[in-house]
């Protein structure tokens, strides 16, 4: 399964990063602008200049210990899943984010609905290495 | 380099088809290779090559009607440039997002320490 992976310590506690994490004004300051509404179903999007707009759809939240929303874009095309969660450790914060869902990315990103393909991927990216080995030094 | 919205025509498909045999032909490949490097008028790109114009002319429109080649005017000239997205694998993507969320939950932690 095709995820990434951040895993960080917070020196703060539990309920100070959880406010960072669900408050739209302070997602602002550490993520970009949004309409981010903490309860399972709300749809938001966040404002990511270079990639445009992402929009995303809350789907799980246990306060305090667990967020789950969907990540997509109109460039990215496809929905990917974000899932964060917090342990207290000692006073601090232990923050693992995972990002998945790539599998489902087709080979060309305005490819007409294209299942993903291995293979397709693979001859793209030896094509890719040809393009920079040819050029003229 | 800013992403401009695309002309979407009907003619314009970066079907993974057209995007590979488009790649197939080394003109068409070095082409990219130097457009990688900057935007470039067609004069310029012809000045690099042993091509004829109407051969380069081709080879840029199948290029551009699968999205790898995008153009924006300025003035009288037409400035043609790389358009790496039809290329873009999922390696690419989770390579971007593993440095935008390194970046991005950086920022997390120093604001939520920061916070009295």
């Amino acid at each position: 399964m095709k995820s990434i992976r951040k895993e960080l310590i917070i020196n703060a506690p539990v309920a100070k990063v959880w406010a960072h994490l669900i408050d739209p004004a302070r997602i602002a300051g550490w993520l970009m602008p949004n309409t981010f509404d903490p309860r399972p179903g709300k749809a938001f999007r966040m404002d990511c200049g270079t990639e445009g707009t992402i929009e995303g759809v809350v789907r799980e939240i246990v306060p305090l210990k667990k967020l789950v929303y969907s990540w997509t874009s109109k460039h990215l095309k496809i929905e990917t899943l974000v899932t964060v969660t917090l342990k207290p450790e000692k006073g601090k914060t232990r923050l693992i984010l995972v990002h998945s869902g790539w599998e489902a990315l087709p080979p060309s990103e305005e490819g007409l609905g294209a299942p993903f393909d291995q293979g397709w991927n693979a001859c793209l990216k030896r094509l890719g290495e040809q393009v920079s080995l040819e050029g003229t030094p | 380099m800013a992403s401009m919205s695309g002309q979407v025509t009907r003619r314009i498909s970066a079907s993974p088809d057209r995007v590979f045999k488009a790649l197939a032909d080394p003109s068409r490949r070095r082409i990219l290779d130097i457009l990688s490097r900057e935007e470039l008028p067609l004069k310029r790109i012809q000045q690099r090559f042993q091509l004829s114009r109407p051969a380069l002319i081709k080879h840029i429109w199948i290029l551009k009607s699968c999205s790898l080649v995008r153009v924006r005017r300025a003035g009288r000239l037409i400035y043609h440039r790389l358009n790496s997205r039809p290329l873009r694998t999922v390696e690419q993507w989770m390579a971007k997002y593993e440095v935008f969320w390194g970046d991005h939950l950086g920022r997390l932690k120093h604001q939520a320490e920061s916070e009295k």
